[in-house]
């Protein structure tokens, strides 16, 4: 048994979202500890301060500044950075651009579901994949996590 | 030694060698001592020193050589003799032995005698070995008993006469290829039945024979000589040894089976032996008709020059001037109508001349003569058969040595002929001249007439120009269209007619230079009337040219299409704005997809957060709510998931249009598949069963076929009958346009054709256009949710894979969709 709280990172403007986030979390049986930046400069500043790296990161996709395809294709040029599990969070559902997150490194995709139950679910799949990940990018049929 | 001389007395005599073979010690030799010798040795050497002609003795049998006195010569100087004088003959004659041992033999073993003729037998004489031949006889000498004892030769050498016959042959060769090579017709007969022995090919050529009569008796060889003089010729000179020159002799000689006459040079030269005897005759000779040819043809060109003279029938004349007597040709008789041999005088001459001639020309010409010397006239003279002559004298004064006028020597010719001909000439021109003075006159009343049609016509301007432009004439069409009347406008350029940017552009100029230079110019444009009101003209202006081709003026039509250019104008400019209307609604429609993408897109956010908390509030304060509240709740959370469906389609239907896929092989099986898993709940749900057949693999845009099959197959669940489960069908198959029966495909394409069916509630056929647009529903939201955009992504998704569909249906009877697309 491990007593130390899994920890997270959201990066996400939507202020409603984050308090969703936080929500879900405290619903779920899992001790997290969320840290939270609101902007896509802020973002990369923080990851390469971490002295331990959160187990994920849970990246929105619309963001001032920075969009979240920028913060990912910067993420993965460092090398600290390069495995760093990258779970994309967002409300749209393109194809096109899932392919293109997929191709540039992202682990997984969660499309922001409606109903809160849902929302739920597919975080705390997101976060157990994070953290029971083995070896880099997983394959692309598992890339969506659906709820 | 001596050896008595009686038993010796058979060598008495015998010359240079009776006295050696006296001198020799024989006791060394097989035949030892002569007082030893046989009786038949000893007869055969008197017989041998005696003869005169050359004789050889091998005695014994190691044949023992002796040999006389005219022998000798044969042995030549530095050779056998006299070393082979009691020689053994094998020694003696080494270099011949192997030939002349067989016939010793031959000789001893018969005992009968040989016999060869200019035999070869090559012997050592001279210090060289020599080509000998000789004439012999090896015959055997017998003693008492029979026996052979000797061979006693009689030769005679034959060298010289054998080298002179071979250097004849030789020469005779080389005669004959002599003959052979010759460049002219050289042949050679024998015998005084002149039998042909040699002809080279020049000669056969010439006889027109070949080969095969070498060998042939001459009259036998050519048959065709028999009459003509050649054999008597040949015959003469065979008898008289006399050599024959011919020149310029004609033959006739059957060539190629014709008798054709040939022109010949030749020789005959008897041969003759050296006694001076004819055996053969040589014939050389060449063909010489071309040149004879050319004589002939020139001789008969005199010919006809001499006869061309006579038939000009001149007469001549010699006047003395002091007597005016007058000496004449006969000729001169007959043209004056009289037998060729009565004499005229000079009055009965001048009796007969035409009165006026002889007044106006005669005596004129007279006169002139005696000045200039020069006699010349042309006059009539009548016949006494009343008929006419032309006469044409010409003449020449000759003086005395006073250098008065002595006499006129001339000639005279009927010139009637040339007369009729000339008068006939003159009058046919006449004739001509009148018909073409009536063909103009024709022209010109044809040109009359012309020019008022021009000047009638109303609907187009004709007019001339000169070659600088300037108006000539005007018609009642110029006067309409341009507004000018004739009076004010001929004699003025026809650049008036020209807008000023016209002018200054030069644009009269041009189409001038333009006509003059390819016949026609032609152009439309603006024109100004004569109150300055433009008119839109077609003009034609051509250019008009003399016999030499040299321009002499322009006509020029011209015709009012302002009405037309008007209507063409308007017609171009509807074009115009049509297209320009086209092109905005195209970038309006691109605009308002664009706005509906990320409009939609930005929408769906906040629509989230709106279900997100309705969850979260009836999840959470379910118990503060009424039982209204919550029903309220309810119908927010269903209109705010039709809003998300709403959305949801839009975005799929934007991004057909606004995402470009890509075509990729794809079996349509894997696609079905997707689509199954994607509806698998509400499959499962409705019990519904999807059957396909022929699935293939062919080129699509893998996301958007899928969301196409997505749509219809899900149509087909959502329009299904209550109560009985969906059965829906699914069909593949590769056809040509032909085939399907569609006039929209081409006929010779390859198409893949997709159908889905079902056994649904179907639709009224006359919506079967209608389904396929955006937010067109045939049914109320309570009925069958949905946001009427389902079928027009499908329609647009078809379009995209340049493809159509058609939707057929009957309500309750089930709807059926075909997609047909290029394979």
């Amino acid at each position: 048994m491990n007593d130390a709280p899994i920890q997270l990172l959201l990066a996400d403007d939507d202020i409603d979202d984050c308090n969703l986030f936080v929500e879900v979390l405290r619903e779920l049986p899992l001790l997290t500890q969320l840290s939270m930046v609101h902007n896509g400069e802020q973002l990369v500043q923080m990851l390469l301060k971490f002295v331990t790296l959160p187990a994920a990161l849970f990246l929105d996709l619309n963001m001032p500044r920075k969009n979240g395809l920028e913060c990912l294709a910067e993420i993965r040029s460092h090398d600290k950075l390069k495995d760093f599990p990258v779970i994309i969070y967002s409300t749209s559902f393109e194809p096109a651009v899932i392919d293109l997150l997929y191709k540039k490194g992202a682990y997984y995709y969660i499309r922001k579901p409606a109903e809160f139950p849902k929302l739920k679910q597919v975080i705390h799949r997101g976060i157990m994949l994070a953290i029971n990940r083995m070896g880099p990018q997983p394959e692309k049929e598992s890339f969506v996590i659906q709820p | 030694m001596n050896a008595p001389e009686n038993n010796i007395r058979f060598l008495a005599g015998g010359g240079e060698m009776g006295a050696l073979i006296r001198a020799k010690d024989w006791s060394k030799t097989s035949v030892g001592n002569p007082a030893s010798w046989p009786q038949s040795l000893r007869t055969t050497l008197n017989i041998l020193l005696n003869s005169k002609f050359p004789m050889f003795l091998w005695w014994g049998p190691e044949l023992i050589c002796f040999y006389n006195d005219a022998y000798r010569p044969s042995l030549g100087e530095h050779g056998k003799h006299p070393d082979i004088l009691g020689m053994k003959a094998e020694e003696a004659w080494p270099e011949i032995w192997s030939i002349i041992k067989p016939l010793i033999d031959q000789v001893r073993n018969t005992g009968e005698a040989t016999w060869n003729e200019n035999q070869l037998l090559p012997i050592f004489r001279n210090g060289n070995i020599e080509d000998v031949y000789w004439t012999f006889s090896y015959s055997p000498v017998q003693d008492e008993n029979g026996n052979v004892e000797g061979v006693l030769v009689v030769c005679h050498e034959t060298t010289n006469q054998i080298i002179t016959l071979k250097k004849l042959q030789d020469s005779e060769v080389q005669f004959r290829n002599l003959i052979k090579e010759s460049p002219i017709a050289t042949s050679l007969f024998r015998g005084p039945e002149f039998v042909i022995e040699v002809a080279n090919e020049e000669a056969l050529h010439l006889w027109g024979k070949n080969n095969n009569i070498i060998g042939k008796k001459l009259i036998d060889a050519i048959p065709e000589l028999e009459n003509q003089p050649y054999m008597q010729i040949l015959e003469n000179v065979y008898k008289t040894g006399e050599t024959y020159y011919g020149n310029e002799n004609l033959a006739y000689l059957e060539i190629g089976g014709m008798l054709t006459p040939v022109y010949v040079n030749f020789i005959y030269k008897a041969l003759q032996n050296a006694d001076e005897k004819t055996w053969g005759i040589l014939c050389m000779g060449y063909n010489v008709s071309k040149q004879i040819e050319g004589h002939r043809k020139l001789e008969d060109a005199e010919e006809r020059l001499r006869l061309a003279l006579e038939a000009t029938e001149l007469a001549t004349w010699d006047l003395d001037l002091h007597s005016n007597e007058i000496i004449h040709s006969p000729r001169l008789a007959e043209i004056f109508g009289h037998n060729k041999n009565k004499i005229l005088t000079h009055q009965q001459m001048r009796s007969q001349m035409n009165p006026d001639d002889l007044h106006n020309v005669i005596e004129k010409a007279f006169d002139v003569a005696l000045q200039t010397s020069v006699y010349r006239y042309e006059a009539r003279v009548l016949k006494p058969d009343n008929t006419m002559c032309w006469i044409r004298t010409q003449g020449k004064v000759f003086y005395d040595e006073e250098k008065r006028p002595a006499k006129m020597i001339g000639t005279l010719r009927d010139i009637t002929d040339q007369k009729m001909f000339s008068q006939e000439l003159e009058k046919k021109i006449s004739e001509r001249t009148e018909q073409l003075k009536q063909m103009n006159d024709e022209l010109k009343k044809s040109e009359e007439r012309y020019h008022l049609m021009v000047s009638e016509v109303e609907d187009y301007a004709i007019l001339y120009l000169n070659k600088d432009g300037i108006i000539e004439n005007w018609n009642k069409g110029a006067e309409k269209i341009k507004g000018y009347k004739a009076e004010e406008i001929v004699g003025k350029n026809f650049s008036v007619f020209y807008t000023e940017e016209d002018k200054q552009n030069h644009l009269p100029e041009t189409l001038l230079q333009r006509a003059e230079k390819t016949g026609r110019a032609s152009h439309e444009g603006w024109r100004a009337r004569k109150n300055s009101s433009l008119f839109w003209g077609n003009i034609v202006i051509t250019a008009l040219r003399d016999d030499q081709k040299n321009v002499i003026g322009f006509s020029k039509v011209t015709r009012d299409l302002t009405e037309k250019k008007e209507a063409d104008d308007n017609i171009q400019m509807k074009a115009l704005q049509l297209e320009q209307k086209n092109k905005e609604l195209e970038k309006m429609n691109a605009e308002l997809q664009s706005f509906a993408y990320v409009s939609s897109h930005d929408l769906q956010e906040p629509l989230r957060k709106i279900q997100t908390f309705a969850t979260l509030i009836l999840e959470k304060e379910k118990q503060n709510l009424s039982d209204k509240g919550k029903d309220y709740f309810r119908r927010m959370q269903l209109a705010a998931k039709r809003m998300q469906l709403l959305i949801d389609d839009l975005l799929a239907y934007s991004r057909t249009s606004t995402v470009v896929g890509t075509f990729v092989k794809t079996n349509l099986n894997e696609i079905i598949a997707e689509v199954k898993s994607e509806l698998k709940e509400t499959l499962e749900e409705k019990h519904a069963i999807i059957e396909s057949e022929g699935m293939c693999t062919i080129d699509i845009i893998p996301f958007q076929f899928r969301q196409l099959m997505l749509n219809l197959i899900g149509n087909s669940l959502k329009f299904s009958k209550h109560e009985i489960p969906p059965h829906i069908k699914l069909k593949c198959e590769i056809a040509n346009g032909d085939q399907t029966k569609i006039n929209s495909l081409s006929p010779e394409k390859m198409y893949c054709h997709v159908s889905v069916s079902d056994n649904g509630i179907g639709f009224d056929p006359k919506y079967a256009d209608r389904i396929f647009e955006v937010f067109q529903r045939l049914h109320g939201k309570d009925q069958y949710e949905g946001t009427g955009i389902g079928l027009a992504i499908v329609k647009k998704i078809v379009e995209n894979h340049n493809g159509i569909i058609t939707a057929t249906g009957e309500p309750d009877k089930g709807a059926r969709f075909d997609i047909y697309f290029p394979a």
